[in-house]
């Protein structure tokens, strides 16, 4: 008997084990799926041709309800709040170049210049369009727009001076993203925060958060003034995630009190971000 | 107004869902991985499913997200890859080789694994493969006859370990 080549080999091995999934059953029903589609959703916007860091950016915020989570491995680890204020989401104004100024005393008040109006990101400029032949399932113009060189003499926000009321000048997470970001005053703090928890879905590591009832108001109001353009995610005087509302969809949907936040988190980032949101409350 | 057709969504979820689970499989070696990818992916699919319907092969579609989601999930799960050199252990209704098979595709650049699954798997024709990627033909040549060196080399290395490969009645 001759050898079996490479190729029977392999497609042996495929054909097998394609064959045998073939009677899986699937997790819910293709009604179940279809009742949850109209979820709203944020999605973090492809980066990778803003920034030229594109390891952490597979990222992906996305709603949905625990219903939809049946599927993650790991049990939700609860958090419990201390106190603090540590945790805000902003409308996203622009993205911030790098300080490049003289080193500070990181006490200095600063008052911040508007975004030039090329680099705003606006949901006009930022131009979602839904469908379209794009995989994501919306095309948008980001990609295009600069990153604002002017905020390069200015150095970023003090946590002291970070006030949910002010504009902010804020870091991003390293190697993940633009380098800096301009936020307007925040429209959901941890005082909205009813509990958050790290838990994974699909092998990454999100927080998820469940609102209070005038939580789940403010945070749709900040999401349908925000619809189609960006939010900013605050995490200890850090953005840790700078999602697109809802671009697959033509018009909002309210979120109904729930708000998951993907980073490029791993096990310990989720539950530490989970414990700072909480403990802002 | 919503002008999808619910009932052709569910017959196809239906018809498609074993097919495109198992694909998620073959590229992600872990069956939760694989789940969630696959709904994920017939999620965008009814999303969209008033135009997917129109004028495209709806499976075709859903398999290109899908792949395209399994092989992205490779990207988030590497930096992790140092602490897990091996995925998941095999779980008891899993053969051993399938797990086998799975990390050799893993170590495939992401287009080469399409490739072998596409032809090799899924049994297209090499003009199909290569539009599916698009790539030229030569291009999908080569691949499938490096990545077929890659994944034959490690099937037949683990059928001649110690543990044998546990094979379903």
């Amino acid at each position: 008997m001759s050898e079996p080549t490479e190729e029977e080999i392999v497609r042996t091995a495929l054909r097998e084990q394609l064959g045998d999934a073939v009677s899986t059953r699937p997790p819910e029903s293709a009604a179940e799926l279809r009742a949850r589609s109209g979820r709203p959703s944020l999605r973090l916007p492809d980066t990778k041709l803003v920034v030229a860091v594109a390891a952490a950016l597979i990222l992906v915020v996305a709603l949905f309800t625990a219903g939809a989570l049946h599927h993650s491995s790991d049990q939700p680890t609860p958090v419990h709040h201390t106190g603090g204020d540590a945790f805000s989401v902003r409308p996203l104004l622009c993205y911030a170049a790098p300080y490049q100024g003289p080193t500070t005393d990181g006490t200095t008040a600063q008052v911040l210049p508007g975004c030039s109006s090329a680099s705003s990101l606006n949901a006009l400029a930022i131009g979602v369009g839904v469908g379209g032949s794009s995989l994501a399932g919306y095309s948008s113009n980001l990609a295009g727009i600069p990153v604002d060189d002017t905020f390069a003499a200015y150095p970023s926000t003090p946590p002291a001076q970070a006030l949910p009321a002010s504009t902010v000048l804020l870091d991003g997470t390293p190697g993940s993203g633009p380098d800096r970001y301009v936020l307007g005053p925040a429209g959901l703090t941890g005082g909205d925060v009813a509990s958050a928890s790290a838990r994974q879905v699909a092998g990454q590591w999100l927080v998820e958060l469940v609102l209070t009832p005038q939580g789940a108001t403010r945070w749709d109001a900040l999401a349908s003034q925000q619809f189609h353009a960006l939010v900013g995610i605050v995490v200890n005087d850090r953005v840790v995630s700078a999602p697109i509302t809802q671009p697959t969809q033509s018009s909002f949907t309210p979120f109904d009190g729930q708000l998951e936040i993907g980073g490029s988190f791993d096990h310990a980032q989720a539950t530490a971000a989970a414990s700072a949101i909480v403990g802002s409350k | 107004m919503d002008r999808r057709d619910g009932a052709a969504f569910d017959a196809f979820y239906t018809a498609s869902w074993g097919r495109l689970f198992g694909q998620a499989y073959v590229l992600t070696g872990d069956r939760e991985t694989a789940q969630d990818l696959t709904q994920e992916a017939l999620l965008r699919a009814w999303r969209r499913w008033d135009r997917i319907t129109g004028y495209e092969d709806p499976e075709g579609w859903t398999r290109r997200v899908l792949h395209n989601l399994c092989i992205e999930s490779w990207r988030r799960g590497r930096t992790r890859s140092a602490h897990r050199p091996v995925d998941a252990p095999p779980t008891p209704d899993i053969p051993v080789h399938h797990h086998e098979l799975a990390q050799a595709m893993r170590d495939l650049p992401g287009d080469q694994a399409r490739a072998l699954l596409l032809h090799d798997g899924l049994a297209m024709t090499v003009p199909e493969t290569a539009a599916e990627l698009g790539v030229p033909e030569g291009t999908v040549r080569s691949w499938l006859s490096r990545s077929r060196k890659v994944v034959a080399a490690r099937i037949t290395q683990s059928e001649q370990s110690d543990q044998p490969p546990v094979r379903r009645s």
